[in-house]
């Protein structure tokens, strides 16, 4: 059994001379939900249209569950899998349930059984008569969902779901995420640029930009990244060390003169206990790093590069 | 292929256009029909008259008239390209609008069975609208004709069952090769509002160019010039035995419509000619103002069904290729 959902491997998209993807390579592991970060126009859409056989790479591949874009048998992996890409795909003069009737017949499903329960589970189940045309915007996005639902996939893939949505509306969309994710055990691609909001949502992280991934990174490891602490510069660092190490106290060291320090230690006490080392405190601040500014840090360092 | 159709139909039938287009075709069958028998009463009734009063002598000869059901359902030909212009763009080109169309493409649905699948469903709901069309047609006609052909000399058809039949299939032609070329054009413009806007542009312009070809035909140019046609109301102002039907020194007997095909295109050098009348019989505007303009059956059916299968392949095999090629928003 493949441990990646999808693989891909140095994607590129020209459109005409501009480049929307640009080499680009990440693994969405089974059974996570896989945070697609980027600004706009970072490639984020393009990758997804790409997956979803909307378009097709100019070089490079991807395999899907293991089976690579240009095989035949990519359609049946593509029969496990649903998405959203960017506007919910629904018929808006049908009701609810007859735009999951109509994805049911365009999967050849032998009866509309299990359509009053993806109802329920997006909690459309109320809305009865009501043409899509008249639902909210969060509605309509829970019906995309639906349809996406339909066929019972393994792999979902979600383009800026939560745009547009008002506060109670993304709370209903990152619970149903959430939902999806631990009771149907369905891997979910999100892709994003309410980085908030997706840090409470993803176990992986993808960090695009200019159609490269710069970094590829689980929850924890961006958590290890991001935690609150107090960052030290010194005058000599392996001074610092030894008093941290005496004193039981977590840190990283960053180069010769700086140090983050994961605890709030009794300043007095580490500030004499360095003087002895002949280690001088030249600055210290608070260091509380957002998923943002950690993104932020990533973009400019990449275009440092 | 089955599943897309399922799909494509059920929403074929929920589709208010599509109602609305065989309400729409209905009315003009309908009231073409009322048109051309509505002096059928009154003409039964001084029959009828007539007989009352013993004047029997001239009775079929002055009350002789005709339905010509068969001719009557060819009248309204254009409405057969037209209006799945306006459909057929609509219909399919909203599976664009709201990206309906990707909901079959993410779930790996192979994108010629897409095409093929919508190819059919358009085609279809064409001969349901015909049907209805030839319903509403009927019905009125057939009526009046039980009613009064014991008292007047009517004919229902003018022309055999099998030549209306195989009239009725050039119709099925031309309905065919229209669906692939809206079809064609809605598949490649990706927008409903280019769609229709492009298709009707399209039909117009085949329409001009079948004009045009036509009168190319039939109308020497002036280097060409070698020999007059005589206009037929010329050869036939003095009533003479031989010209009714037409007849012709040199090609004979015939209708009005042998008399203009055996001038086809004699007025050009080969190789133009040949252009024009593979262009002529190829285009179904050409065939509609053909079967339109004509008053028998046409003497070229088997090369119109055949260019129509052609035409539809070759629109289709096209239509297929660039939708296969095609990147979805």
């Amino acid at each position: 059994m493949d441990y990646y959902v999808l693989q891909t491997n140095n994607l590129c998209k020209n459109y005409k001379s501009f480049k929307a993807l640009d080499g680009l390579t990440m693994n969405v592991p089974r059974g996570a939900i896989y945070g697609f970060v980027g600004k706009n126009g970072a490639g984020k859409t393009t990758l997804i249209r790409l997956i979803c056989g909307l378009q097709f790479p100019t070089s490079g591949d991807y395999e899907l569950y293991g089976i690579k874009n240009d095989d035949k048998s990519i359609a049946l992996s593509r029969r496990r899998m649903g998405a959203v890409v960017e506007t919910p795909s629904i018929y808006l003069d049908m009701t609810a349930k007859e735009n999951l009737k109509q994805q049911y017949r365009i999967l050849g499903l032998p009866s509309f059984d299990g359509i009053d329960e993806i109802l329920e589970l997006v909690g459309l189940e109320n809305t009865g008569k009501k043409k899509a045309k008249n639902f909210s915007l969060g509605m309509r996005q829970r019906l995309g969902i639906a349809v996406a639902l339909c066929g019972n996939p393994d792999f979902l893939v979600l383009d800026e779901p939560i745009n547009g949505l008002d506060p109670q509306g993304i709370i209903e969309i990152r619970e149903l995420i959430l939902k999806l994710n631990h009771e149907r055990k369905i891997t979910v691609l999100i892709s994003s640029h309410i980085l908030d909001e997706l840090s409470r949502l993803a176990t992986h992280y993808g960090f695009i930009d200019k159609g490269q991934i710069i970094k590829e990174m689980s929850a924890e490891e961006l958590e290890a990244a991001c935690r609150k602490c107090v960052r030290m510069t010194v005058t000599d660092t392996k001074a610092l060390s030894r008093v941290l190490d005496d004193m039981n106290i977590e840190y990283k060291i960053l180069d010769d003169t700086t140090a983050d320090v994961y605890a709030k230690p009794n300043f007095s006490q580490l500030a004499a206990a360095l003087a002895k080392e002949n280690c001088e405190v030249v600055t210290m601040e608070e260091h509380d790093e957002s998923l943002e500014s950690f993104y932020i840090s990533l973009v400019g360092g990449a275009e440092h590069d | 292929m089955i599943n897309l159709l399922s799909a494509q139909f059920s929403k074929l039938f929920k589709n208010k256009l599509f109602y609305a287009a065989v309400i729409i075709f209905t009315a003009i069958g309908f009231a073409s029909s009322v048109l051309f028998i509505k002096y059928i009463p009154d003409l039964a009734h001084m029959a009828e008259e007539a007989i009352a009063e013993g004047d029997t002598e001239h009775l079929w000869n002055t009350y002789e008239t005709s339905i010509m059901f068969d001719i009557t359902s060819r009248m309204d030909f254009h409405i057969l390209v037209f209006a799945p212009a306006v459909f057929i763009s609509m219909f399919i080109g909203r599976e664009f609008d709201n990206n309906t169309i990707r909901n079959k493409v993410i779930i790996g649905s192979s994108r010629p069975l897409i095409y093929l699948s919508n190819l059919i469903v358009c085609f279809v709901s064409q001969i349901i609208m015909q049907l209805a069309y030839c319903l509403a047609l009927f019905l009125p006609s057939f009526i009046i004709y039980l009613k009064y052909r014991s008292v007047i000399n009517m004919k229902f058809f003018e022309i055999s069952f099998k030549d209306f039949l195989i009239t009725q299939i050039i119709g099925i032609g031309i309905m065919l090769v229209c669906s692939s070329l809206y079809l064609l054009i809605t598949m490649t413009a990706g927008s409903k509002t280019h769609a229709v806007i492009s298709s009707i542009i399209v039909i117009f312009a085949m329409f001009l160019v079948s004009n045009k070809i036509n009168t190319m035909l039939y109308v020497p140019d002036e280097e060409d010039y070698n020999y007059y046609i005589p206009t037929y109301t010329e050869t036939t102002d003095t009533p003479d035995e031989s010209q009714i039907p037409y007849y012709d020194p040199y090609f004979g007997y015939g209708s009005y419509t042998d008399y203009v095909e055996s001038y086809r295109g004699k007025n050009l050098k080969a190789g133009k000619r040949f252009l024009y009348e593979t262009i002529d019989d190829t285009l179904p505007t050409s065939q509609v103002l053909y079967m339109m303009n004509s008053d028998t059956t046409p003497p070229r059916t088997g090369k119109f069904i055949v260019c129509d299968l052609l035409l539809s392949a070759a629109l289709s095999a096209v239509g297929i290729v660039i939708f296969n090629r095609k990147e979805l928003r």
